[in-house]
């Protein structure tokens, strides 16, 4: 009853009351079906509000609560970025996002979304193998978007920058809760390491019938610990042990012991450059490190003197005929009792003035480029991130929503492929082809928000 | 899209694409330009600019919407409205923001107290 022809050239409003139907296939069988019979008089006629399939207007519709959906996150988005403090937004570098990747990504989706008209524009002229080769080519791109997307995420997870419950690795400011936190994080390093020393060792046992060895006292060891260069000359456990006593161990005495509140500050801020130095100031850190590190040479000078002078008086103790009366002399032997426990206890904090003076002057010769300790051993410390729990959040929020959107999309192309692409396909093409390009606007936006703002 | 059937829209859709990956290339030459603009607000109102440039040629010509007829803007316009309408709605908060910053909330931001789960 109907060509088809006439009826895509007139608006259904010149028709009247009678019949109209779109250039959309399906829609015209299923008008056919309804009065078939009747022709042009029919009263049950089909008369679509807006002139187009009900397939696209269905599409568009979604489109219209879509774009509602994002506007709304962006907005919020907008909202959180700019509502922080000047300057306290994380940068780029600080949360490991490479602009250039996003960049690329823009354009392989941008590039799908050409591929996708191509498709749709092969379909109308029903050559089916190239729109068939101009889809598969759309599909392979919206997966290679997904794979970038999912490299980025996996980087973010290595570095603990995601959020997570009951609490991320993320802390907005270097103080005693963020400093309790690394101590912590350093104890359950330490316990997961001796399990496993102990696994090994009872295994070592059982294999050889052998005694057990007895088990490394970690204070002692810790204190003991004089190591030329940590990084290259230690054993893994040396090293953890080294590394929780001049940072964390180190910071928690001294900011118990000294009063001054700047003096504190600055002791906590060097422990967060230690862990995650790119979210610090490098020129405050600077002088941090430097003042520090001239009242530990003056320490260790007074307290080197202390032990040559503990050491003199002992040697001063001893008689130099060890059968005179004097060398029996009990309160003699008491008051070198004596002194030899305070030696002891000098060379204890020397060992640890020594030690954090070492790591000091590893990280001051490394300047800026220090790598912390999170980036080097992948430790999972607390780092001190300013808003770096809003910006995870809120960037996992956006590109996964849109991820999710891609994967949406990609299956419906898939979905489209089993069929024959001529033209009683070409609207499914062009509906979720709409949608595909709506996907690729939204990116449109969130890269320059996310990545360059 | 039935008044054009014939017609090979083909270089046109590909010259679309170039100026889409241009103004790519454009808005992260922007957003890493050092002293380009005295203001970082005058670089993201630069940014979204681009933006909406691209995402105006994506509507035009990849979504057809050179070529539909009215209704286009039936759709679009009152959705439009919407979603700025909303944006704008937002901005008092991010004035109002700043306002509410104290201690507990940056020392404790997303520990579980903060949300008073697990209490």
């Amino acid at each position: 009853m109907t060509s088809k022809a006439n009826h895509d050239r007139t608006s259904p409003l010149e028709h009247g009351a009678s019949h109209t139907t779109n250039g959309d296939p399906t829609l015209d069988r299923g008008a056919n079906h309804d009065h078939s019979d009747q022709g042009h008089g029919s009263v049950l006629s089909y008369h679509p509000g807006l002139p187009i399939s009900r397939g696209k207007l269905a599409l568009w519709l979604i489109l219209s609560t879509e774009i509602m959906f994002f506007a709304a996150l962006v907005g919020s988005y907008i909202v959180l970025r700019f509502g922080v403090p000047e300057g306290t937004w994380p940068t780029p570098e600080v949360v490991h996002l490479l602009e250039w990747v996003g960049a690329v990504n823009t354009c392989v989706l941008l590039l799908s979304s050409v591929t996708v008209v191509f498709a749709f524009e092969a379909a109308k002229q029903n050559r089916t193998q190239s729109a068939r080769k101009w889809l598969g080519l759309t599909v392979l791109l919206g997966f290679g978007f997904l794979g970038i997307k999912a490299w980025e995420y996996s980087g973010k997870i290595a570095h603990g920058i995601y959020p997570q419950r009951p609490r991320s690795l993320m802390y907005e400011r270097a103080d005693l809760n963020y400093l309790s936190a690394v101590k912590q994080r350093f104890a359950e390093l330490v316990s997961s390491q001796d399990k496993a020393t102990s696994a090994t060792q009872e295994s070592k046992v059982a294999r050889l019938g052998t005694a057990t060895m007895p088990a490394a006292d970690h204070q002692n060891t810790a204190m003991g610990v004089n190591l030329v260069n940590f990084d290259d000359h230690a054993s893994d456990s040396d090293r953890l042990l080294f590394l929780r006593e001049a940072t964390v161990g180190w910071t928690e005495r001294r900011v118990g012991r000294v009063r001054n509140p700047f003096v504190q500050q600055e002791m906590l801020d060097v422990l967060a450059f230690m862990i995650y130095p790119a979210a610090a100031q490098w020129s405050h850190i600077e002088g941090c490190l430097k003042r520090e590190s001239q009242r530990v040479q003056q320490e260790l000078e007074e307290m080197t003197a202390q032990k040559v002078e503990l050491q003199g008086k002992i040697s001063a103790l001893v008689p130099s005929d060890p059968t005179s009366e004097a060398a029996t002399d009990p309160a003699k032997a008491a008051e070198k009792t004596v002194l030899e426990n305070e030696l002891g206890a000098v060379d204890l904090q020397l060992g640890q003035w020594k030690n954090r003076s070492q790591l000091l002057s590893e990280v001051q010769s490394s300047g800026s480029a220090w790598v912390g300790l999170n980036d080097r051993y992948h430790w999972g410390l607390p780092m001190v991130l300013p808003n770096g729990n809003t910006w995870a959040s809120t960037y996992f929020l956006l590109t996964g929503l849109h991820a999710i959107h891609v994967l949406a999309g990609l299956i419906a192309f898939l979905l489209l492929l089993t069929r024959t692409l001529g033209p009683a396909a070409a609207p499914w093409i062009e509906n979720l082809a709409l949608y595909w390009h709506f996907v690729d606007i939204v990116w449109i936006f969130l890269f320059p928000l996310l990545y360059l703002f | 899209m039935s008044d054009h059937e014939h017609v090979n829209r083909v270089p046109l859709f590909f010259g679309v694409f170039v100026v889409l990956v241009g103004l790519t290339l454009a808005s992260f030459w922007v957003g890493n330009a050092e002293g380009l603009f005295a203001l970082p607000q005058t670089k993201w109102q630069v940014m979204i600019g681009i933006s909406a440039a691209k995402a105006a040629l994506v509507v035009l010509f990849f979504m057809h919407f050179w070529w539909e007829r009215s209704w286009k803007y039936l759709l679009t316009i009152p959705t439009m409205l919407m979603a700025i309408v909303l944006v704008v709605a937002l901005i008092p908060d991010i004035m109002h923001r700043r306002e509410t910053y104290n201690e507990t909330r940056l020392n404790h931001a997303a520990s579980e107290d903060a949300y008073g789960a697990g209490k």
